[in-house]
């Protein structure tokens, strides 16, 4: 570790920022992590065990930092020696537990599915009593994970007259360096069981770009959870089967449209890199992983039909901090015709949702998601587009809480729709088949 | 002009760079045994008479100080006289400290823009030196070429290039002390950043005396402006000519020097002096005609520009007093209002500070004073700060507000640790 | 070395606790630990406690309470600081201003702005400039350093050239005096007639109190910035350069240079720039302010700079462009740092025109102790940074890096200069004092902190060397300090 204590770190850290202790900041984690490697501080005292885990794993220190310091995986190995010092208990490792079984999630998240089809999270979310803020929390994440309408009301409030985009061939998917590569897309556990309509849109605005999108069957929870948690005996253990899963398919590339789990598989080649049977397979899926906004960026996305709606991005750490992927969600929300894109100061903090930290820090992870809410509403946007589940159900929530009546949503389902309302999935096109599955 | 003796008395001709002999009053015997071998030049009227000595270096006067501090004789410095602070030589004063015989130029390196030079150079002198090779110490106090450096330092007196170039305290980069009780003390440095130790040298910029003399200075010069540009608007009405004023205070450009003159019957006027490269100077003009919506009434270029300037230079000479009225540069409006009923108005529209002169030579004693004491009645109500700089009356209304007990505690501590026998001021009250 | 504090009396603690709230007051040893050094990790002092107040009432009565017990303490900032300045020496409690850092009054028809000590540099200006105004000091690390910390120090940076450093935008503070006072420093208009303790706090290393609440000026932001840079086959042509440029009667806002070594780490490092590695040095001059006069200006560089033998100048006038120039200057000191283990960043200032000669003696005393120096510094304002890179696993090393350093220290006093530009003496440079400053004006500075400090209690053991404090005969304080040290547990220093 080669920390050299500038503090270059502080002010992007949003704990730090919010608290003041610099036992709150990733230069005072890392001194107690080197303290506890020196053999002056012991793992299960209450310092090193609160810091570390109050850590919401963002990694905005990494950028920022002159020396280099992978932060993000000296957490994982600071939350794995914590653990073992300490084992966590309660919500956290029940949770942990429940992402590896795959049955029990599918069920839990159907029976989520059946509760906000109900509407009754979105009510309470909205109007239980303030003292029962994170199961008003709780309720807001899972009513926000339903497919919104602005966007669909945008492409019926524009005039039929504009539907024509000046895309040179509109319908037609413009040839590019990626036409008619073989992709996976990683279905992930969260956004599987409560946020299938991301997945499905996905499919369908690459394979609108001329991907050959295959079915990578078997694949399982990328395992970042588990990772973050300081649980990498569980996460290696997914990683192996999704790596069996991927490159079984076929796939050329995969194409990940949740921030939090493209970070996990681009860092498969490190986690396994001691493992003889799995190093190569893991380093090649670390190599041909890409977020869903990189993929559509590279293509120069087609352009659909106008979408009239003012539109904030919050860049998610696990995109932009942990892959430094800046540009290419921007990119391709400029592509998309009349779409109005605000800018939202401090995007590049994190939302507070990190994971499981609304759950498992209420009190700090609610602070910080409100501050977000509060810059989200300063914009005037009226739709908040981020990439990863955590973040949209945090800030959408968030906003749900407050009562607002702005969305949060994936911005590749903006780009479906506009591609809807273009007509791209009347009609299959020529030699791309299956274009309406989904739905 | 009552400090008339005193100039005389420790004259240096600026003008002809060099010294007249003094015929001065004192029996140098008495003096030459009170001061460790100084010789007296001359006495001063103004200090009860009080012999003046002229120490020719650093080491005599820290024995003169020395000797003082021991004996309990109360000291007072002069350099040129030009411009003592009202009352400074008033009360009982055993003996006046002329830097008169204090006057090299020690070093100039033009490529280090650095230049370290005796208390008793004239900013004349430094003008004459700096200017071949291009160069200028661009401070412009009232009276500036007859000014000595160690004056300037010890009164910290700036003129209207404080907009762009600061005050006294931002061009000194170390400077030689001798303290009331004849330490000689080495502050700050030769180099542009000092951060060794604690900012003595802004502790003795601006003290009026109260810690030691200054002895010796190296400041820091910059390169003469290859254009210099005055821009002068004129309007009918005051009011008008304040919100002018503001509005170029407020353009988005850093002007050098911004002032505002009124009172008496002139026609109000703002001056701006632009400097820099031809085209930076033409571009700014531009600008400041823009924004404020017409062309100068009168625009000067080179020479003329700087001949305006110098002649400012001279807005406090013939003043009876003169008065120093300060708040935010906002509230130069509620100001100068009251400020002009009391005299002519120089101000420094960007810094908030006004300059109020009362009266020509010749005004008695109470018409000054009651035109002071209207003028500090006038702008306490705008809550400004007001403090008699000169003054040609024994009678002048105290600054208002008066320093806070905290300030006034620290301020008293530190005098005490330089000037540990009180001999260079009188406690004050 | 580690030092052993003392632990903190319970009556205190929970009177700390009374005014500023549990969750603001850190007693764990464990938790206190990471508060042991700040920028400069060569030396460790764990605080008594750590505190962390909301305003400047809150300061107040904390340090009231503290110092009412004889405890020393000490402000802290980002800890940033690179020559020890915010350590807790003695045992001291480290006052915090990490939580006061509001904005709390936003002046621009004035272009002055009031805040908390806290307020991060960088945000300061990024919250002005909307407005068209922005906060000129800018320190290296101004995305992290605190306005406060600047205070204290009296912080440089690159654009000081033309700028000037902190204390030319300060025009008044209001501190907490080490008895728990408060006191207004400064006027509005510089013109009370008072002595200027403004002038005399920024820089006084955290020795005479607490800023609470800092009135600083703003500028208008410049209209156009250009910045050139000169690749170098010989690092004293780039000197000559520098010094060309301002025989040429020009003022750049920043005139900067690199040095092999230096281009190389960086270009070596993941922050590569595109700077020739073979160069001997590389110059960065730049140029701000009205858009119309920057390019003649910046020809007339470029002139001088190939003069002097450039074997390349290139220049840019993009944001984007500039950036790239700077790149390999700014990323400078985070690549040297991934070359080699430790680093000892140096600060000292030379006079401009003795650059070129005390750059050969320090590669003469690099090669004599067998120490790579790799220097990047401020050339415009003769402010040195060379950077001593060693292993500190190595003790024989470490001890030539000793040496190194203090001969590197004399030859700059005996060039004229002195022995820190912009990072403060704190406690790395106490004995080099001695170097630059007479006993008398030591004894001057002391006696003048005793005003501030009578009991000894704020910041010990800092910016003086130790024979000096306490050697004022003025009686209490002195034997106030004698017992204060008293508390210095062996093997502290």
């Amino acid at each position: 570790m080669s920390c050299v204590h500038c503090g270059f770190c502080l002010p992007a850290c949003p704990t730090y920022v919010r608290l003041g202790d610099e036992a709150d900041s990733p230069r005072g984690r890392l001194y107690l992590m080197r303290a506890v490697v020196e053999g002056r501080l012991d793992p299960a005292s209450d310092a090193f065990q609160t810091h570390i885990d109050r850590c919401l794993g963002c990694r905005a220190c990494e950028p920022v930092c002159p020396a280099g310091v992978e932060y993000g995986s000296l957490l994982e190995h600071a939350r794995e020696a914590a653990n073992e010092a300490r084992p966590a208990g309660g919500a956290a490792q029940a949770i942990l537990w429940l992402f590896r079984r795959r049955k029990l999630l599918f069920a839990l998240t159907a029976l989520g599915r059946l509760l906000r089809a109900t509407g009754i999270p979105a009510l309470g979310a909205r109007f239980l009593p303030a003292g029962l803020a994170r199961v008003r929390l709780g309720l807001g994440m899972l009513a926000s994970t339903r497919r919104g309408r602005a966007a669909r009301k945008a492409t019926a409030s524009a005039s039929s007259a504009d539907t024509e985009g000046p895309d040179p061939a509109p319908g037609r998917p413009k040839p590019h360096p990626l036409a008619g590569t073989r992709v996976a897309v990683l279905n992930g556990c969260v956004q599987a069981g409560l946020l299938g309509h991301v997945n499905d849109a996905t499919r369908r605005v690459l394979r609108a770009n001329g991907l050959n999108v295959v079915d990578a069957s078997g694949q399982r929870c990328c395992g970042a959870l588990h990772a973050h948690g300081g649980d990498l005996e569980g996460a290696r253990h997914l990683a192996r089967v999704n790596i069996d899963a991927m490159l079984g398919a076929g796939a050329e590339i995969i194409a990940v449209n949740a921030a939090g789990c493209g970070a996990q598989l681009k860092h498969y080649g490190e986690l396994l890199a001691d493992d003889a049977r799995y190093a190569r397979r893991a380093a090649r899926v670390t190599d041909e992983t890409r977020d869903i906004s990189e993929i559509l960026a590279a293509t120069g996305p087609r352009r659909g039909a106008p979408l009239p709606l003012s539109v904030t991005w919050d860049a998610p750490c696990h995109l932009l901090h942990a892959q430094g992927v800046s540009e290419p969600p921007l990119q391709v929300l400029r592509t998309i015709p009349e779409l109005e894109l605000n800018p939202l100061p401090r995007a590049d903090e994190c939302c507070g949702g990190a994971g499981i930290y609304g759950i498992t820090h209420p009190r700090l992870g609610g602070r910080i998601g409100a501050d977000k809410v509060e810059a989200v509403l300063g914009t005037g946007a009226s739709v908040v587009a981020t990439s990863n589940p955590g973040c949209m159900m945090q800030i959408g929530g968030g906003l749900r809480m407050k009562g607002a009546r702005v969305e949060a949503c994936h911005p590749v389902t903006l780009l479906d729709e506009s591609y809807r309302a273009a007509g791209f999935y009347d009609t299959p096109a020529r030699g791309l088949p299956g274009l309406r599955d989904g739905g | 002009m009552s400090v008339e003796a005193l100039e005389d008395a420790s004259a240096v001709r600026d003008d002809e760079g060099g010294k007249e002999p003094v015929d001065g009053e004192a029996n140098p015997g008495d003096a030459r045994a009170m001061n460790g071998g100084a010789a007296a030049v001359g006495r001063a009227t103004e200090a009860g008479g009080a012999p003046v000595v002229a120490p020719q270096t650093v080491r005599e006067l820290s024995n003169l100080m020395a000797r003082a501090s021991r004996d309990g004789r109360q000291v007072r410095f002069i350099g040129n006289a030009t411009s003592l602070p009202p009352g400074y030589l008033d009360g009982p004063v055993d003996l006046v400290v002329s830097t008169r015989a204090l006057d090299t130029v020690h070093a100039y390196d033009p490529a280090d823009l650095t230049l370290t030079a005796d208390a008793g150079v004239s900013l004349g002198q430094l003008e004459r030196v700096t200017g071949d090779q291009g160069q200028w110490l661009p401070l412009d106090p009232p009276a500036r070429a007859r000014r000595t450096l160690g004056g300037v330092l010890a009164s910290g007196a700036y003129g209207p290039l404080q907009g762009k170039f600061g005050t006294p305290r931002d061009h000194v980069l170390g400077l030689t002390l001798v303290t009331g009780d004849g330490r000689v003390l080495e502050l700050g440095g030769r180099v542009v950043k000092n951060v060794a130790g604690y900012d003595l040298v802004k502790l003795a910029v601006g003290s009026g005396g109260r810690l030691g003399i200054v002895t010796s200075a190296t400041v820091r010069l910059h390169p003469l402006p290859v254009r210099d540009v005055t821009l002068l608007y004129q309007t009918p009405r005051l009011a008008l000519t304040v919100v002018l004023a503001r509005s170029l205070a407020t353009a988005p450009v850093r002007i050098p020097a911004l002032e505002l003159l009124a009172g008496h019957g002139e026609e109000p006027t703002v001056a701006v002096r632009l400097l820099g490269s031809p085209e930076a100077v033409a571009e700014s003009e531009r600008i400041l005609n823009a924004r404020v919506g017409r062309n100068a009434s009168r625009r000067l270029e080179g020479e003329t520009s700087v001949r305006w300037f110098a002649a400012l230079e001279r807005f406090e000479d013939d003043a009876a007093a003169v008065a120093r009225v300060s708040h935010l540069p906002s509230r130069l409006g509620d100001l100068v209002e009251p400020a002009v009923e009391c005299g002519t108005v120089a101000a420094h529209v960007s810094l908030g500070v006004l300059r109020v002169a009362v009266s020509g030579p010749g005004a008695s004693a109470a018409v000054v004073s009651d035109a002071l004491t209207r003028l500090r009645d006038g702008v306490a109500q705008a809550g400004a700060t007001f403090r008699v700089s000169r003054a040609n009356t024994p009678r002048w209304p105290a600054p208002e507000p008066a320093t806070a007990p905290g300030v006034l505690a620290l301020t008293r501590g530190i005098v005490d640790s330089f000037d540990p026998a009180g001999v260079l001021s009188r406690p004050a009250s | 070395m580690i030092a052993k504090a003392p632990r903190l009396s319970t009556g205190l603690a929970e009177e700390l606790v009374r005014i500023v709230g549990d969750d603001a007051v850190i007693t764990d040893p464990a938790r206190l630990m990471v508060y042991e050094s700040d920028g400069l990790t060569a030396y460790r002092y764990p605080p008594r406690a750590v505190v962390l107040p909301q305003d400047g009432d809150e300061t107040a009565r904390v340090v009231r309470a503290i110092t009412a017990e004889r405890v020393p303490f000490v402000a802290r900032g980002s800890g940033t600081g690179l020559s020890g300045g915010a350590l807790a020496v003695d045992g001291a409690v480290v006052v915090c201003t990490a939580r006061m850092n509001r904005i709390l009054e936003l002046d621009l028809h004035n272009r002055r702005a009031r805040i908390q000590p806290g307020v991060v540099n960088a945000h300061l200006t990024a919250a002005t400039q909307p407005h068209g105004l922005y906060y000129a000091p800018d320190p290296s690390s101004q995305s992290a350093c605190s306005v406060g910390g600047n205070v204290a120090e009296n912080s440089g940076g690159p654009h000081c050239l033309k700028y000037g450093v902190t204390s030319r935008y300060i025009r008044g503070l209001d501190v907490v005096l080490p008895d728990g006072s408060r006191v207004y420093l400064g006027d509005r208009g510089l013109d009370t007639g008072e002595l200027d303790l403004a002038g005399l706090f920024v820089g006084s290393e955290g020795c005479f109190g607490i800023a609470v609440e800092i009135d600083v000026e703003l500028l208008p932001l410049p209209q156009a910035t250009h910045t050139l840079l000169g690749i170098f086959e010989r690092l004293e042509d780039a000197g000559r350069a520098v010094t060309a440029i301002i025989a040429d009667g020009l003022l750049p806002a920043a005139l900067e240079i690199i040095d092999q070594a230096t281009i190389r780490a960086v270009e070596e490092s993941i922050f590569a720039a595109g700077y020739p590695t073979d160069a001997a040095a590389a110059l960065v001059v730049e140029f701000d302010g009205i858009e119309a006069g920057l390019e003649a200006e910046a020809a007339r560089a470029e002139a001088a700079c190939l003069e002097c033998g450039a074997r390349e100048v290139r220049r840019a006038t993009s944001a984007d462009a500039r950036a790239a120039l700077w790149k390999g200057r700014k990323k400078a000191f985070g690549a040297m740092g991934r070359i080699a283990p430790d680093l000892l960043v140096q600060d000292a200032t030379v006079p401009r025109t003795r650059l070129p000669d005390v750059l050969a003696e320090i590669a003469q005393i690099g090669a004599r102790y067998d120490l790579k120096v790799a220097n990047v510094f401020h050339a415009g304002d003769g402010n040195l940074h060379p950077n001593i890179l060693f292993d500190r696993r190595d003790a024989a090393e470490m001890e030539r890096v000793e040496l190194a350093s203090k001969e590197i220290m004399r030859i700059c006093v005996d060039a004229g200069g002195t022995i820190t530009g912009e990072h403060g003496v704190g406690l790395d440079k106490r004995d080099y004092m001695s170097l630059i400053h007479s006993d008398d004006t030591l004894r001057a500075m002391e006696s003048v902190r005793r005003v501030f400090d009578p009991a000894g209690l704020c910041n010990p053991g800092k910016v003086l060397p130790d024979r000096i404090r306490g050697m004022d005969p003025a009686g209490a304080g002195a034997v106030e300090a004698e017992s204060a040290r008293a508390t210095v547990p062996a093997g502290a220093a």
